[in-house]
């Protein structure tokens, strides 16, 4: 079970983002996209969710180029409703991506007092724990996470990584983008400055 | 089925919402129909005259004020993005947020278009044929209309390129919507009615069926 990227380039509007980029992410593994800003760390991540089309080369999961429903996807956007509860939040997108609600999800990322609380009163970081909870409950095998600890505190930062880990740790494979270096323990660094590729 | 139902559940709480939009189009449907005899005086004749054609231009602007944020809102929040995701389809999502945009926006004004009418003249006996031109001809423009939003995705001045877009293709739904109020007050046949009101069935009916596919095809191939 592997995440595999090919001499993957990328072309938008005439400028190159991403130049001949290949990695494979085999399960149970970590990998750290790094970058200066515009360097296409968010590219890099939203061609392999295939948002973006790629201009050459090719990306596959488990062989399968179609693969929408095995991935979850945690971006800068995190398509939260101003006018529903994180409750009401989780309920849904847990039913709808098909994992089913998992009871405790709330209170484990510290909202369980705000469960009934409309988003529109959740400061960002508050907003990014609950796209974390959303995270716990989607039972995906791939991880896509897109500089997922820059709104977060110290101790939800914590949180995440250890959250990061168990997921390692059960077979799962993650791919985060980050132009801080907020986890040390990466199988794989993709720096995309100078499209280093180091295992 | 079950993922359906559940998109449409939300969908329609997010619309049936205080701040959705339908509030907004009850109001601009209402000003628009409040205003018009205001400019244009008290006499009857004119006013009924022209009162076929003012409802159902006055319920396209009405549809196009609303069908900014079909698509773009959920764009920009990243919605779409976990929408793609998940088991349903563009096509499906585009058909379900349709659907939702003629029950927030087309449904509550059937409501007041029999005190509305009053107001430009029209026979009182003839409200519940307007109110049924208007229950079937409406759907097209909810449905066409998501062809312009999934257009202009990605644009910055979406709001300005929906209407030309899409205008042109309301036309026959303006034809025969406002031709099937006209043939009853001015020729008083039901059979031509009836014709009209089966004209629009097939506009709307071909626009169900049709543009949640183009829909999708769309927003797959416009979306980055």
């Amino acid at each position: 079970m592997s995440l595999k990227v090919s001499s993957v380039s990328c072309y938008r509007s005439g400028y190159k983002i991403i130049d001949n980029i290949s990695f494979e992410l085999k399960t149970g593994k970590l990998a750290l996209i790094s970058g200066s800003n515009g360097s296409g760390k968010t590219s890099l991540l939203r061609m392999v969710a295939g948002f973006i089309p790629l201009s050459f080369g090719d990306i596959s999961f488990n062989s399968k180029k179609e693969y929408r429903d095995e991935f979850f996807i945690l971006g800068h956007n995190l398509a939260i409703k101003d006018d529903i509860s994180p409750e009401e939040d989780i309920k849904f997108w847990s039913s709808y991506l098909g994992s089913g609600y998992i009871n405790g999800v709330l209170e484990r990322v510290g909202l369980g007092k705000l469960k009934k609380t409309p988003c529109k009163y959740l400061s960002q970081g508050q907003k990014q724990r609950l796209v974390i909870a959303r995270l716990l409950s989607s039972n995906k095998s791939l991880w896509l996470l897109d500089e997922p600890s820059s709104s977060l505190d110290r101790d939800a930062s914590i949180f995440l990584k250890e959250i990061i880990n168990e997921h390692k740790n059960s077979g799962g494979s993650i791919l985060v983008s980050s132009h801080i270096d907020f986890l040390d323990n990466a199988d794989i660094k993709i720096n995309l400055d100078n499209k280093n590729v180091s295992s | 089925m079950f993922h359906l139902k559940l998109l449409l559940l939300r969908e329609l709480k997010s619309s049936l919402s205080l701040k959705g939009s339908y509030i907004l189009s009850l109001a601009f449907f209402s000003i628009t129909i409040i205003v018009l005899p205001i400019g244009i005086g008290p006499d009857k004749n004119i006013l009924s005259l022209i009162s076929p054609g003012l409802i159902w231009v006055s319920l396209i602007l009405t549809s196009l004020l609303s069908l900014n944020s079909l698509f773009h809102e959920d764009y920009i929040d990243g919605t779409l993005d976990l929408y793609k995701t998940g088991p349903l389809s563009f096509s499906e999502i585009a058909f379900v947020k349709s659907l939702v945009h003629w029950i927030s926006n087309f449904l509550p004004l059937l409501f007041i278009t029999p005190v509305l009418s009053l107001l430009i003249a029209l026979p009182n006996n003839l409200l519940i044929y307007i109110s049924l031109s208007i229950l079937i001809g409406t759907p097209s423009l909810s449905f066409i209309g998501s062809l312009g939003s999934a257009l202009t995705l990605s644009l910055r001045q979406h709001n300005l390129l929906i209407p030309l877009i899409i205008f042109p293709l309301f036309i026959p739904t303006l034809i025969f919507g406002s031709g099937s109020i006209s043939s009853l007050i001015f020729s008083g046949f039901e059979e031509v009615f009836i014709r009209q009101i089966y004209l629009l069935t097939g506009i709307s009916g071909i626009s169900l069926v049709i543009c949640p596919f183009i829909c999708g095809y769309i927003l797959d191939s416009n979306y980055d």
